[in-house]
């Protein structure tokens, strides 16, 4: 006896019920990741001189970089784990499996909460060194 | 074949099939430029993976100040820092191409073997040509 109703198979959805999900998200951050990753790579190299640690924080800090490296850490991070858990469950299987699995995206998370805390507090920081030094700095 | 019998059992009753190597059986097959292309599609993927990790712990150690900085991160611009940049930047271009390549296939296009070849070909150059101008740029 079965407690499925017709109405699962008809969905198309397959055992997990969320077949599509996963290439959908994969595939919408890949495109998202196209003109991100050419804007930090083209920033970076367009940094003058030697990179001191101020040039850094100032780069990261101004407003238009920080949304767009704050938008990266959060598309790169879903993108990387979701690459990630296909190379696992290709090549794991069992509990490890399951357990890796959770712990790539547990990983993803915490740097990408931790990059985002980050990128806030050098553009708070960026904003009160102009704010106190009257656009000197 | 009319013999058809059950599956095989190992000695702890499971199916023998569940000890079978899992796929793809990378060595079993004679490298061709698809499927090493795919290969390295999926390692540099690994190696950006690493890469935003690292990029986010740089982030991180930039927001605490300039002495934490220096101390975690003078590496960076070493030989051997250099290197490693080099080698992420390369992973980045290649994957970008690569999975511009991957992006047309889902739109059904491109999808012939000689087509497969071209766009392979071209992956590869592109990627090449993009990082050496990428670091002339840096450097200039």
């Amino acid at each position: 006896m079965t407690l499925r109703t017709p109405l699962r198979g008809a969905r198309g959805l397959g055992s997990a019920g969320h077949g599509s999900s996963h290439w959908k998200v994969q595939h919408l951050t890949s495109v998202l990741l196209i003109p991100l990753m050419v804007w930090v790579m083209a920033s970076l190299a367009m940094l003058d001189g030697p990179v001191s640690h101020v040039t850094l924080v100032f780069w990261a800090g101004k407003p238009l970089n920080a949304i767009v490296l704050i938008t990266l850490l959060i598309v790169g991070g879903l993108h990387g784990a979701l690459g990630m858990q296909v190379i696992i469950e290709d090549y794991v299987t069992g509990k490890t499996r399951a357990v890796l699995v959770g712990l790539v995206k547990i990983l993803a998370f915490v740097i990408v909460v931790a990059g985002i805390f980050a990128i806030i507090r050098l553009g708070v920081f960026v904003l009160l060194i102009q704010v106190i030094g009257g656009g000197g700095a | 074949m009319s013999d058809v019998s059950p599956p095989a059992r190992t000695e702890k009753g499971k199916p023998a099939s569940t000890h079978r190597p899992v796929s793809p059986h990378l060595q079993v097959y004679r490298p061709q430029l698809t499927s090493v292309l795919s290969i390295f599609h999926r390692f540099t993927g690994m190696i950006l993976s690493a890469a935003l990790f690292i990029f986010a712990l740089w982030l991180v150690i930039l927001s605490l100040g300039p002495d934490v900085y220096l101390m975690s991160f003078a590496w960076l611009t070493s030989p051997v820092g250099i290197g490693i940049l080099f080698i992420i930047s390369l992973a980045a271009f290649y994957h970008l191409c690569t999975g511009i390549r991957h992006l047309i296939w889902d739109m059904g296009w491109a999808l012939s073997l000689e087509a497969v070849y071209t766009s392979g070909w071209l992956a590869l150059i592109a990627a090449g040509v993009l990082t050496a101008g990428y670091w002339l740029w840096i450097l200039s």
